[in-house]
C-alpha cells in the first residue's frame, strides 16, 4: 500500500493530453484494445502508465521486458515444487499476471519474433491455453495493451498493430513554460513524495470518480444507425483493412461520449476517435509525407459531416 | 474494481450471425457433412473474421470437442510424453497422450496456423492426412490412429506455408475483404449487440443455427446415397488437370465436395455446377504449388554453370544497351523456360474452356503469385564472380545455423556437450523416470536426477538469411525499369524463400530521403502490396540508402539474432544529394564512401549491382562495392530474372 501511495500522481503528469485520454478510455473500457504510443525516449510514457496503476484500484502494470523468454509469457512448469513434492503445479507467467491489468511492453517493435507469436495468439481468444513442455493449462488471459516504441528503430508486424485498439504519437513538451513546470514537479516531487502526493490527492480522487461515472454510463450511451454508418463509410474510404477498426471506432466514440458526459455518441466523438483509432492502421504509401494522413483523415470526416448535415 | 470484472468469459460468437464470407461459411458446412473432403484452411488479413469463423463452426458442429492448437505449443505436448508428474509422484511411467491423440475423433482447431513452427505443422498435417500419429520419441515407438476433423486460419501476410502442406487441406479459402457499406454496418451493429449482452444475442440465433446443424445432419445421412456419374468423375479430372495440378487429392476434394454439396441441396446426385462451385474452394490454393513446383523444376536444370544465355524479354528488345555477348546458344535454354510456363495455367487463361470465368479468377488469383513475366529463365553465370563467392567474401551464410539457443522452443534433445542453459526439465524428469527406483534420493527431494538425465531445450527460429535490397528510386533514365526490375526479383527469390526461410526487405532512396518501402518479410503477398506502387524521379541520396539499411540491419539483427543479414545495393553509383546538405559531387561521393565505412566494420555481406548505362562511365558503383568489402557485378539485363539470379549466386 505504502508504494502506491508514493506513486507520482496521474494528475501531476504535465501535457501529453491525448496519451492520457487514451488511457482513460482503456480503464473506462477496457475493451478497446489498449494503446500504443509511439514516440522519442524520455517523454514520460513509462511514468504516466504506472501512474495510471496508482490512479485506479486494483490496477496493476504487468511488466513484459523485451528480454523475456517464451516460458516467462505463457508459464511453465514449477519444476522446483515438483522435485521437492512431486506434484505437477502450473507457474503461470506474465500473461496469467495481467489478467485483468495492464500488460506493459516497453519498445515492443523490439520484441522477438516468437514472442508475438504467442503474444497474438493469446490476445486474439483473451485466453492463454499453454500445451508445452509437459503442461496442458488454460486460464483467462484478458488485458489491456500497453505498447511503447520509438518508430524510428522499426516498425511493428501489422498483425501485431492492428490488435491495439488506439495509439497516440507525442513528443516532447514544446512550450518553455510547460517544460519548466514538469521539472518543477519532478523535483518537487523527489524531495518529499508524500507531501507531494497529499497534494494531489483531492485531483486524484475526483478524476477516479469521473472514470467511475463513465464506466456506468457507458453502457446507457446510445448509438444512432448514422454513426455506424459513418464508422463504416470512413472505414472504407480510408481503406482500413478488416472490421477491428470500424468496432473500436465506435466503441472508442461511446467511451469518448461517456467520458465526457453525454448520452449519445455525435460526428464530434467520432472525429476524436477517428485520430486515437486510425493513424496506425492506415498503409502509408511510400515517399509519402506523414501529414498527408492526417489531411486525408480530415477530408473523409469532413465530407462525412456534411452527408450527416443533410 | 477490477478490469477484469467487465471482462468475464463469453459464449460464442454465433456462426449464422456471421456477415458475408459466404463462401467460408459454405466450405465449413460442406466440409461438416463429409468429413472425407479434407480439412479448411480460412486465410485473411487480420480483422477479416478468421477466429469468429473457426469458433462458430466449432459451436456449430457440437456432437465434437474442439481442441485447440497454441502458438505455445511444443512437441511433446502435441504427440505425446511420458508424464512427468506422474513419473515423480507414483513413480509409474504413464503415457500422457498429446493434443492429437486428444483430437480422435474431435476437432482439431488452429487460429494461427502459420505462427507455428514448421516442425510443428507438419506433425499436424501428416496426422491429419494418415489418420495415425507416429511416435518415435524418448524411447517410445509407437503408432497409434488418431481421426479428426481440422479447421485452420492464417494471415497470409504473415508468411505463407509451404505448397505440400497447403496440399492437405481440401478446402482453402481467401477470406473477402471489401464489403459493401451496408454489410460493414450490420457487422458493427451485430458486434456491438453481442458484446452488450452475450447470451441475449446467442439466444437470438439459437434458431437460425439450430436449423443449419439440422439441414447439415439431414444431409450428412444422406451422403453416402448420393451419386456421382462416370462424366462428373471425367470432368473433375479435366478440371484437375487443366489446373494443373499433380495431386489427386485436388479431385478427390472435388468429388467428396461436390457430393456433400449435391446432398445439401436435396439432390441425389452430383451435378457439373456442384463440381465448378467446389472447384473454386479446392483448386486456388493447390495451384499457387503449381506456380511453386515449375519454378523448382525450372530451377535445376540451369543450376550447373553453364553457358546457357537467357532468351530475350520483351523489355530486353526495346533496351538499346542490354549486350548480350553471344547470342546463338540462347534458344534451347529459353525453349525449355516457355514450355514450362505454357503448361501453368497462369499463361494461359482460355485453357479452361468449361468455364471462362473459373479460368480467369484462377489465374487472377494466381497473378499474386507467379511472377509478372512468367518465363523462368536464368541468367548467364559470371563463373568467376562464382567461384569467388564460394571462396568467401560471403562465406558467413551458414554460421548460424548451428546456432540453438534462440528462437521457438519446439522440443528437448540429448545434449551433445554439457548442458549449460535451457536445461527441458520436463524432458529431464522424463529421462530420470525409469531409474527412480533403484536410485538414492537426497534429502527432502521425492526424485533423483543425474547428470546424464540432462535434456537441453530445442529451438527453431528463422534461420535464413534477411535479403535488404536498397534501391535507387531517383529520376534517372532507367529509374523505373530498375524498379521493376528488382520488384520482379524480389518476388522470384520469395518463392525461393518458400523453401529456405530467407526473408526480403527493401530501402529505396530517392528526393533526398531513405525509405524502408518493404519491411522485411517472407510473404509473398506482403511483398506484392507493398511495392505495388513505389514512385521514382528526384536526385539521388546514395547516402541516405546506405545509412538506412545499416540502421535498419541492425535492429534487425537485435530483434532476431539467428537472421544472417545481406544488402544488395541497386545503383548506378551517381550520387548527388547528401542528407547533410553537401553539394560538389567530390564531396557527396566522399560522404557516401564514410557511409560505407560502418557497414563494412560490421561485416554484413554486400553485393552491388551495378547499372550504369551509356557510353561514359564513372565506374563508381565499383568503388562503392570496394568500400564496403562487396561482391560487385554489372547488371547486364535489367530484369527480374537478373536481379534474382545475381542474388541466388551471391548467395551460394
Amino acid at each position: 500500500m505504502e508504494h502506491i501511495q508514493q506513486q507520482y500522481p496521474f494528475t501531476a503528469i504535465v501535457g501529453q493530453t491525448r496519451m492520457k485520454l487514451a488511457l482513460i478510455l482503456n480503464v473506462i473500457n477496457p475493451r478497446l484494445g489498449g494503446v500504443l504510443i509511439r514516440g522519442e525516449k524520455g517523454t514520460a510514457k513509462s511514468t504516466t502508465v504506472r501512474a495510471l496503476a496508482g490512479l485506479v484500484p486494483n490496477l496493476n502494470v504487468v511488466n513484459l521486458p523485451v528480454s523475456a523468454t517464451e516460458d516467462r509469457v505463457v508459464g511453465a512448469l514449477d519444476i522446483e515444487h515438483a522435485i521437492k513434492t512431486g506434484e505437477k503445479k502450473f507457474e503461470p507467467g506474465l500473461l496469467a499476471a495481467a489478467d485483468g491489468h495492464i500488460l506493459y511492453i516497453d519498445e515492443i517493435n523490439l520484441l522477438d519474433d516468437h514472442i508475438v507469436d504467442v503474444l497474438l495468439d493469446a490476445a486474439a481468444m483473451g485466453v492463454n491455453t499453454v500445451e508445452r513442455e509437459g503442461i496442458s493449462y488454460s486460464h483467462p488471459s484478458r488485458f489491456i495493451l500497453v505498447g511503447t516504441m520509438n518508430p524510428e528503430e522499426g516498425d511493428l508486424r501489422p498483425q501485431l498493430l492492428d490488435r491495439f485498439g488506439l495509439s497516440v504519437e507525442i513528443g516532447g513538451e514544446r512550450d518553455v513554460q510547460e517544460r519548466a513546470q514538469v521539472i518543477r514537479r519532478r523535483m518537487d516531487y523527489e524531495r518529499d513524495p508524500g507531501a507531494f502526493v497529499k497534494q494531489y490527492a483531492l485531483e486524484q480522487e475526483q478524476m477516479l470518480n469521473q472514470i467511475l461515472q463513465a464506466r456506468n454510463r457507458l453502457d446507457q450511451v446510445r448509438i444512432p444507425d448514422d454513426m455506424l454508418e459513418l464508422a463504416a463509410s470512413i472505414g472504407i474510404a480510408l481503406e482500413v483493412e478488416g472490421h477491428r477498426s470500424d468496432i473500436t471506432l465506435i466503441k472508442t466514440a461511446a467511451t469518448l461520449a461517456a467520458w465526457h458526459g453525454q448520452e449519445t455518441v455525435n460526428p464530434a466523438h467520432m472525429q476524436e476517435a477517428a485520430y486515437l483509432v486510425l493513424p496506425h492502421r492506415m498503409r502509408r504509401k511510400p515517399f509519402e509525407e506523414a501529414g498527408g494522413m492526417e489531411q486525408k483523415l480530415q477530408g473523409v470526416l469532413n465530407s462525412a459531416g456534411s452527408v450527416q448535415a443533410r | 474494481m477490477k478490469a477484469k470484472e467487465l471482462m468475464h468469459a463469453a459464449p460464442v460468437y454465433p456462426f449464422s450471425a456471421i456477415v458475408g464470407q459466404e463462401r467460408a461459411k459454405r466450405a465449413i458446412l460442406l466440409y461438416f457433412i463429409n468429413p472425407a473432403s479434407g480439412g479448411v484452411l480460412l486465410s485473411g488479413s487480420p480483422g477479416a473474421g478468421k477466429s469468429l469463423l473457426l469458433r462458430g463452426a466449432a459451436a456449430l458442429l457440437g456432437t465434437r470437442r474442439s481442441i485447440s492448437v497454441p502458438a505455445n505449443v511444443t512437441a511433446d505436448r502435441l504427440l505425446g510424453a511420458w508424464d512427468a508428474a506422474a513419473i515423480v509422484q507414483g513413480r509409474t511411467m504413464t503415457h500422457q497422450p498429446g493434443l492429437l491423440a486428444e483430437a480422435d475423433g474431435q476437432l482439431l482447431l488452429t487460429d494461427h496456423l502459420n505462427l507455428l513452427p514448421e516442425t510443428i505443422i507438419k506433425e499436424i498435417v501428416r496426422a491429419f492426412s494418415m489418420g495415425v500419429i507416429h511416435l518415435h520419441r524418448e524411447g517410445i515407438s509407437a503408432v497409434r490412429s488418431s481421426r479428426f476433423m481440422l479447421l485452420a486460419a492464417m494471415d497470409a501476410e504473415e508468411g505463407g506455408i509451404p505448397s505440400p502442406i497447403l496440399d492437405h487441406f481440401g478446402y482453402g479459402i481467401a477470406l473477402d475483404t471489401a464489403e459493401s457499406l451496408t454489410s460493414r454496418v450490420e457487422i458493427i451493429r451485430r458486434q456491438l449487440q453481442y458484446e452488450r449482452d452475450p447470451d441475449a444475442f446467442v439466444h437470438r440465433y439459437r434458431a437460425q443455427d439450430e436449423a443449419l446443424r439440422q439441414r447439415m445432419e439431414a444431409a450428412a445421412r444422406t451422403l453416402p446415397r448420393i451419386k456421382v456419374g462416370a462424366s462428373m468423375l471425367q470432368l473433375a479430372a479435366s478440371i484437375a488437370k487443366e489446373a494443373g495440378i499433380a495431386s489427386s487429392r485436388a479431385e478427390l476434394a472435388l468429388i467428396e465436395g461436390a457430393r456433400a454439396a449435391a446432398a445439401w441441396d436435396e439432390r441425389g446426385e452430383v451435378t457439373s455446377s456442384d463440381i465448378r462451385e467446389i472447384a473454386e474452394c479446392v483448386l486456388p490454393h493447390r495451384m499457387s504449388a503449381v506456380a511453386d513446383e515449375s519454378r523448382a523444376a525450372d530451377h535445376s536444370p540451369a543450376a550447373p554453370d553453364s553457358a546457357e544465355q537467357p532468351g530475350h524479354s520483351p523489355e530486353d528488345d526495346t533496351s538499346r544497351d542490354s549486350r548480350s555477348p553471344d547470342g546463338s546458344p540462347d534458344h534451347a535454354a529459353s525453349g525449355s523456360g516457355r514450355m514450362t510456363t505454357t503448361s501453368s495455367p497462369a499463361s494461359d487463361p482460355s485453357a479452361s474452356r468449361d468455364e471462362d470465368e473459373e479460368g480467369q479468377r484462377l489465374s487472377a488469383s494466381e497473378d499474386r503469385i507467379i511472377l509478372p513475366d512468367d518465363g523462368f529463365r536464368l541468367q548467364p553465370l559470371d563463373y568467376n564472380l562464382r567461384r569467388k563467392m564460394a571462396d568467401g567474401g560471403l562465406g558467413k551464410r551458414g554460421r548460424a545455423h548451428a546456432n540453438m539457443n534462440k528462437g521457438r522452443v519446439v522440443g528437448a534433445v540429448t545434449p551433445h556437450r554439457k548442458v549449460q542453459a535451457d536445461v527441458a526439465f520436463d524432458a529431464t524428469i522424463r529421462a530420470a523416470a525409469p531409474f527412480q527406483t533403484i536410485r538414492e534420493k537426497r534429502d527432502g527431494l521425492a526424485f533423483a536426477i543425474e547428470p546424464g538425465d540432462l535434456r537441453q531445450k530445442k529451438k527453431e527460429s528463422s534461420v535464413g538469411a534477411s535479403l535488404l535490397f536498397v534501391v535507387d528510386a531517383s529520376g534517372s533514365m532507367a529509374a523505373r525499369k530498375r524498379m521493376a526490375a528488382v520488384k520482379g526479383g524480389i518476388l522470384s527469390l520469395l518463392q525461393d524463400a518458400y523453401v529456405k526461410r530467407d526473408r526480403i526487405g527493401m530501402i529505396a532512396f530517392r528526393k533526398g530521403e531513405a525509405e524502408y518501402v518493404l519491411p522485411i518479410t517472407r510473404s509473398v503477398d506482403a511483398a506484392s502490396k507493398h511495392l505495388r506502387d513505389i514512385p521514382t524521379g528526384g536526385k539521388t541520396p546514395l547516402t541516405a540508402g546506405l545509412v538506412k539499411a545499416y540502421q535498419t540491419l541492425e535492429l534487425e539483427k537485435r530483434r532476431n539474432n539467428d537472421t544472417l543479414p545481406m544488402i544488395i545495393l541497386v545503383t548506378d553509383g551517381r550520387a548527388n544529394e547528401s542528407p547533410s546538405g553537401l553539394t560538389s559531387y567530390a564531396d557527396v561521393w566522399k560522404e557516401c564512401l564514410s557511409a560505407a565505412e560502418p557497414i563494412r566494420a560490421s561485416g554484413i555481406p554486400c553485393l552491388v549491382l551495378d547499372t550504369e548505362q551509356g557510353f561514359v562511365k564513372l565506374g563508381r558503383s565499383k568503388e562503392l562495392a570496394q568500400a564496403l568489402g562487396a561482391a560487385y557485378r554489372k547488371l547486364e539485363n535489367m530484369d527480374e530474372e537478373g536481379v534474382a539470379t545475381a542474388v541466388r549466386l551471391t548467395k551460394r
